[in-house]
This record gives C-alpha cells, structure tokens and sequence, in this order.
C-alpha cells in the first residue's frame, strides 16, 4: 500500500466536502485545542480547599491520571485531523480540491457506466480493476475536474475518471478524455 | 443528572459523523448509507454540515464550563437539614446579572451533628450584602441530608435557623452547662450591661466574655444584677458594650443563672 496514496485519500474527503468541513473545523477548532491542552486532571478551589483541610485526598488517582492523559492525546489527535481538514477545506474552496492533481497523475484509468440504472448526475459509477463496481458521489461545489479545473461534469456523461488503485473512493474526472452528450469534450 | 444529556447528543453526533466519514472514505455506493438520515450527493451533505456544526458548539462549550458544570448545584426538594458555616473565602465568578456581582462563597460547614465539611455556593449580592459576607463571618444555610455538595442559604430570621444555632451552640459547648437550662427554657427580659471582660477563652471562632448584667423585668419585679458568662461572635461584640441594652434569660426559679443574649430569643422548641 502506497502511504502518499493513502494520505491523499484521507485528504481528499476534506477536499471535496469542503463546504460541510470549513464549517465543522470552524465551529469545533477552539473546543478541540481546549480540550487538547487539558494536559492532567484539575483541582477546582473546593477541592483545593477540601485538601488543605484533610478533607480529601492530595494525589489523584492512578486511573484519574491515565484517563485524563489519554483524553488529552484523543483530543489532540482529533483536533490534528479536524484542524488539518479545515485548512485543506479552506484551499479547497478557493482554488477547487487541492488533491486533484496527484489523483490524476497517480490514478488509474476508467471508463464511467451510463445507463439506466446507474446514470445520475449527482454520482459516477465505475468499475475498478478488481471488479468492484463503484457508485460515487460527483459533488458540484467541489468539482472532481482535472486539468480543466472550471470543466463541469454530469453523471449522465460519458466520462473518463481516474482513482487511486488502493483507494477508487479518490478519483477525478478527466477532462481530456470526457465528453459530454453532444459528443465534445468537457475540458478545454 | 442533565448534564449527561449533552454529552449523550455529543457521542450520538460524533457517531454520525464518523459513519459518514467511513462511509465515505470506503463505501462502494456512497448512495446508499446504514444511517437512517439518507446520503446526500452532488450537493452540500446539509446533515452533515449541521450534525458538525452541533458538534463542535457541544464540544467548544464542554471543553470550556466543565468545572461550572460540576459546580452547579441546585437546591432540591425535600427534607433540608440547617446548619451554620463559616465564610472561607469569597470571590468574583466574573458573572453579573443586572449590574449584580456574582460572587462564589467558600464555606466550612458545622452541621449540629456530624463531622464538618467545606462546600461553596454562588449568589449574586449587592455592594451593602457582601459587606456581610467576609471570611469568618457566619451564615445559615441549609442542605438535603447525604448531599453536603448542594447547599443553599437559609432565612436568618426563621424560627427554624434560631432553634439550629442555639442547638449548634449547645452541641459545641459555647453554652455553659448550667446555663443550658436558662437559655432553652427562661423568660427574656429586658437588661443593660453594667461591665464586662475578656476570659481569654476562645471555641469556634468565639470568644467568651463576662458580662454584669442590670435585669430589668418587665412586669414590674425588682431589678437586680447578674453575672453571665457568654460566647460571643468578635463581629457581634460592638452590640455588647458598657450600657448597651441585651437581654437576659432566666429561669424564675434561678434568677442567679442569666444568659445574656443580644436579641430577644425564644427557648428551645
């Protein structure tokens, strides 16, 4: 398994739901980075209090301790994977899913199923090399389209995608080798 | 128990969203979904979006009111045990309500019987009503039996708080023995204090004065005069000066054994 095609992959969910995670990393950044650094349980001044008065134990417990630490790293994990895709949704949003490019360049090709069944124009689907049939979503406000960025696709096109061998969930429309219903190609 | 509600909305939501992640990540059909809530494509997932805006309020508020969370205390219902408490410490929580500070109340609680204990409690007070409330002062206060966490204030001028300090002042011994008698079943009459002194001897936070007193029945007995042997609060003993009118309490049977009081106070019910 090639590991820069796994982190492309991983990348691109923000990439293409750029709109949904700008939000979600906006909304969560300052609870998450609260919660991160949230290194070791805490004492409020009652407890303080109650301590100075031998009222309550001094140490905290073995298991208070490990709790806290290990919630502490979670929410430092979490708040690496949400703030990174916030950030890679906002460069999404300005200049189209910045993951586009390696998937073209790294990608295999395939030929998109146009027919009754499976023509939409909000998804693709395809068959990958193992067989597996593939329905994907084709999102407009994050436009899979490669090298024609602004190039706009349909799902009822006959289209070319390019995805990622180990991952098909990544891939990109080609729009070289795309045409639309009149027969043109999509891209410039 | 409500403050599990939002965190049960927060893990719910982080379910969801997580399914939808994986989902997307590694669904084959991502028309299709396991989730009641149907997948949505080509366009913005307003589920999504929503379900992650929540989530992160959730977070962002958990992350930060957690330790006022856990300070909430509400009074309850039910049975209510009184007790007195000794102010701590007191400060600001930052919080104002109409121009109203509210203030955080550090307390070593007395119960009559039982072992002491610290707890707080948050009241908003005027400029005139924190003046009251310094470390060492006294307050009333009163919580549910086995709850020592959720505290409230009593009404000072109950009945109910009168009987609890004099039971608290018996069980703490700031009432000499054979003066018990006197304050718990004597008449009040009317005194003025004629001397006093200092014993030198202190017991919770009060020092014991001795005090000769002038009684002054009012239903027309002969005055006399009487030496009475007191705890008093330091805070209170500007009210207890040469001349100062008191009362004394008594039993008419032993008009030798008087004990001073301030206010006119009733037996033991």
């Amino acid at each position: 398994m090639n590991i820069m095609d796994t982190i492309v992959w991983l990348a691109n969910f923000p990439a293409t739901h750029a709109y949904e995670m700008v939000f979600l990393g906006a909304f969560s950044a300052m609870g998450l980075i609260g919660a991160a650094r949230r290194r070791g349980p805490s004492r409020s001044r009652l407890e303080q209090l109650r301590i100075e008065r031998g009222l309550q134990e001094p140490e905290f417990s073995l298991g208070s301790r490990i709790a806290a630490q290990a919630r502490s790293w979670f929410f430092f994990v979490l708040a690496l994977f949400v703030l990174s895709g916030l950030a890679i949704a906002i460069a999404s949003l300005i200049f189209g899913p910045v993951t586009r490019g390696y998937i073209y360049d790294h990608g295999v090709r395939a030929d998109t199923i146009v027919d009754d069944e499976f023509a939409s124009f909000e998804t693709v689907t395809f068959d990958a090399e193992d067989g597996t049939r593939y329905t994907l979503d084709l999102p407009f406000f994050s436009p899979v389209t490669y090298p024609d960025r602004n190039a706009s696709a349909s799902g009822t096109d006959a289209l070319v995608v390019r995805y990622l061998p180990d991952h098909p969930q990544a891939y990109v429309v080609d729009t070289r080798e795309s045409v639309d219903s009149w027969g043109e190609p999509i891209g410039k | 128990m409500f403050i599990w509600i939002p965190r049960i909305i927060w893990l719910l939501l982080s379910a969801f969203l997580l399914i939808r992640v994986v989902e997307k990540l590694t669904g084959t059909d991502q028309t299709a979904s396991i989730l009641p809530i149907p997948n949505i494509t080509g366009s913005v997932d307003v589920s999504f979006l929503l379900a992650g805006v929540a989530w992160g309020i959730l977070l962002t508020i958990g992350s930060f009111s957690a330790s006022i969370v856990t300070r909430r205390r509400g009074a309850g219902s039910g049975s209510r045990e009184l007790a007195l408490a000794s102010v701590i410490e007191v400060r600001r929580t930052g919080t104002t309500i109409n121009d109203v500070p509210q203030y955080e109340i550090f307390l070593d609680v007395q119960p009559v019987t039982g072992d002491p204990f610290v707890s707080s409690i948050t009241e908003l007070l005027t400029a005139p009503e924190v003046v009251g409330v310094q470390p060492g002062g006294l307050l009333a206060v009163e919580f549910p039996p086995g709850a020592p966490d959720r505290i409230s204030l009593a009404d000072p001028e109950s009945p109910e708080v009168e009987q609890m300090m004099l039971r608290w002042r018996i069980a703490h011994g700031l009432i000499a023995e054979e003066l018990i008698g006197a304050r718990t079943k004597g008449v009040s009459q009317p005194a003025s204090v004629l001397a006093l002194r200092p014993t030198g001897v202190q017991k919770e936070g009060q020092v014991e004065i001795v005090t000769r007193l002038l009684v002054m029945p009012a239903d027309g007995s002969p005055q006399f005069e009487a030496d009475s042997a007191v705890f008093v609060h330091p805070a209170a003993l500007a009210n207890v000066q040469v001349g100062s009118p008191v009362f004394a309490m008594y039993e008419p049977a032993h008009p030798e054994r008087v004990h001073m009081t301030i206010q006119r106070q009733e037996g033991l019910a």
